[in-house]
This record gives structure tokens, sequence and C-alpha cells, in this order.
């Protein structure tokens, strides 16, 4: 039988250092920095957007709520990950609704080089005069790499995204590294 | 049960790793270990009256780490106790009675006033049930409330399905400042 090693007491001397600035810095006072408050935005929509006919259209979100890194793009358009990790996607859409019928509604969450990593889409027949769904994914991303909500619909005519409820919403945070 | 977020501060050169600085470490890795964190449903029908923003009325808190729930008292609310962004959940759903047509949607209201998140739809659908659910990040203040709002305009009072497994029920955990 192999032998067991009793645990020692560690004790530390009399005016040996056992946590430097920086190790302290660094340390459990940047994980808890981190932890508390990672990359992450709250994006939402103020003013209305024409979604076209036939074109998966990015929704442009005019305001910020939350983005501690600066990632929203200049148009509203997309918010790039700071850092590299596994993230939290979730949104909301709206489009108000005035197509013919036999017509098509789609809402996607889309990343930079992987396409869409959610996704509603329904037919609009017999469809209701509003459309608002709610998606989320959990996204690895590099840094850099661009999120989008994304609105299609092929009624053959230009229609509004609307505000029945809330507007469309984008919300992201990082929740881990890759 | 309020309790403050956690923080460990920077220090300088020369600074001592005191007791309060080491203890606000072990608070901080508590506190991200068990966060403020409910998980909420609804075990008793309820009627939905047509065209009327009803809030969902929860009578069995599975998880309630903060009280922020009282089944006795505005048992529609979740009520944060500890600030910070909250990643929110909720579902909800009715029996089809009647004929179809018309909307129907799930909705995260904040405060009573401000809709975070909403999943509208057709009830054109000759299902059983009409059931949605939506997730939402939300930045919340002490004394903020949080409800399940479920709409319908079918023209006749529906009723919620009350049911552990596809029922209605609202789940939040603090994410963060």
């Amino acid at each position: 039988m192999a032998a067991v090693l009793v645990p020692a007491p560690v004790t530390v001397v009399g005016g040996v250092t056992v946590f430097t600035k920086d190790l302290w810095n660094n340390g459990p006072a940047l994980a808890d920095a981190w932890l508390r408050d990672p990359p992450r935005a709250i994006l939402a929509q103020t003013v209305s957007q024409s979604i076209p006919t036939g074109v998966d259209t990015p929704v442009a979100f005019d305001q910020v709520i939350v983005d501690n890194r600066a990632g929203r793009s200049s148009d509203g358009t997309a918010w790039s990950a700071p850092a590299a990790g596994i993230y939290l996607v979730t949104a909301t859409s709206n489009l108000a609704w005035n197509g013919a019928a036999g017509a098509f509604v789609g809402n996607h969450i889309t990343a930079t080089g992987q396409g869409t990593c959610a996704a509603t889409e329904i037919p609009a027949t017999p469809g209701p005069a509003r459309f608002q769904y709610n998606l989320g994914a959990l996204i690895a991303l590099n840094a850099g790499d661009a999120i989008q909500l994304r609105i299609f619909q092929n009624s053959g005519q230009p229609l509004p995204t609307g505000f029945s409820a809330t507007g469309s919403r984008l919300n992201a945070r990082w929740i881990a590294s890759p | 049960m309020a309790r403050l977020p956690p923080h460990v501060p920077q220090i300088s050169t020369g600074d001592p790793i005191t007791a309060a600085l080491w203890n606000s470490f072990i608070y901080a890795a508590n506190f991200h270990l068990r966060a403020p964190s409910a998980l909420l449903y609804q075990s008793v029908s309820q009627s939905v009256p047509p065209i009327t923003r009803v809030r969902i009325t929860y009578d069995s808190p599975v998880r309630d780490t903060d009280g922020g729930h009282d089944p006795a008292n505005n048992s529609s609310r979740y009520t944060i106790k500890t600030a910070g962004t909250y990643l929110v959940a909720v579902a909800s759903g009715t029996a089809l009675q009647g004929p179809a047509g018309g909307e129907q949607s799930v909705g995260i209201l904040v405060n009573g006033t401000t809709f975070w998140a909403d999943h509208l739809r057709a009830r054109d659908q000759a299902f059983s049930a009409i059931l949605g659910s939506c997730t939402a990040e939300i930045p919340f203040q002490i004394g903020d409330f949080v409800e399940t709002s479920l709409w319908q305009d079918s023209g006749l009072t529906q009723t919620t399905i009350a049911s552990t497994t596809v029922g209605s029920w609202m789940g939040l955990h603090w994410v963060g400042v």
C-alpha cells in the first residue's frame, strides 16, 4: 500500500509578500471585474425602417442602451465582438404587415462567417397585421466578428418595422472563453 | 433579501491584502456562483379576456434566492432586490377556444409600462393550444419589477394552460452589473 502524505500546514513568514499589487489586480480583482461586466450590448430600434421585399435586411439599431466596449457599427446594423468567446445573443424583431396572402416572413440572427445562427421563418398566410418574434442563440465569435438581426419578407412591396409592443432589440453578452 | 453586487477593488503598490480585501474576493466568488435567481410557474389557470393586457399570476416559485416574489401579494411580479442586469425568460399560452383568428402575444413587461421583448403571432392555426416564449437581457434598479404579459384578440375569453411542463413560467438570473 502506497504511503499517504499527511498535508503539512503552509505558513507565511512575516514580512514575505504573498500578493504583489499586480498579482492581486490581475488575479482576483480582474476576474471579478470581468465577470461583473463582460463585453455586452443592448441595442434598440426607435425609428421605423423600411424592409424591402425579397432582401434579408439588417435591422438598424439607433439606440444604445448598453454597449460597454463600443461594438456597435456607425450605422447601427451590426455589433462586433470586442473579444473572442461564446456569446449569448437574443433578439426581438418587429414588422408591420399588410402584404398579400401567400407571402413569407423570416427573422434571422447572423454572424460573420457562420451565416444564420437562429431563425424563425413562417408563412404569412393567412397573416395577422403584425409580426413580432424572439430569437436566441449561443454563438462562438472571434474578436471583430459581427452579428446582425435581419428581417426578410417577400410580400412584393416594402414593409415598415413597427412598434406594436416594443421595437426590435438585440442583446449580446460574452459568457465564456472560446 | 437584498444583496450588494460584488466588487473586488484594485490596489496600489505596497497596499496590504487586508481581511476586508480578501473577504471581498470571497464574497464575489460566492456571489458569482450563486447569483440572484428565480423561477416561477403557474399551477392554477387564469382567464385572459380579449384585448386586455393580462399579467400572468405565479403561485408556485420553484426557486427564489432573493425573495423577490410574493405569492400572496402582486403575484404577477418579481421585484428586484439586487441591482444589476438580468437574463429574463418567460413563456405562456392558452388553450384555443372558439374559432381561429386574430393575434396572440406573450411579452416581458417592466414596471408595468415597458415591453422589453414580445412574441406576437397569428391565431389562425387550428391547434389545441397556442404558446409563445421570449428572452431578453434587462438592466434593473432595486424596486423595479418584471411581469409576463399575455394578450389576445380572439373575441372570446381564453384560459391559460396551467402545467409544470407547457404552462406559464418566468425565470430570471443576475448576469452582471
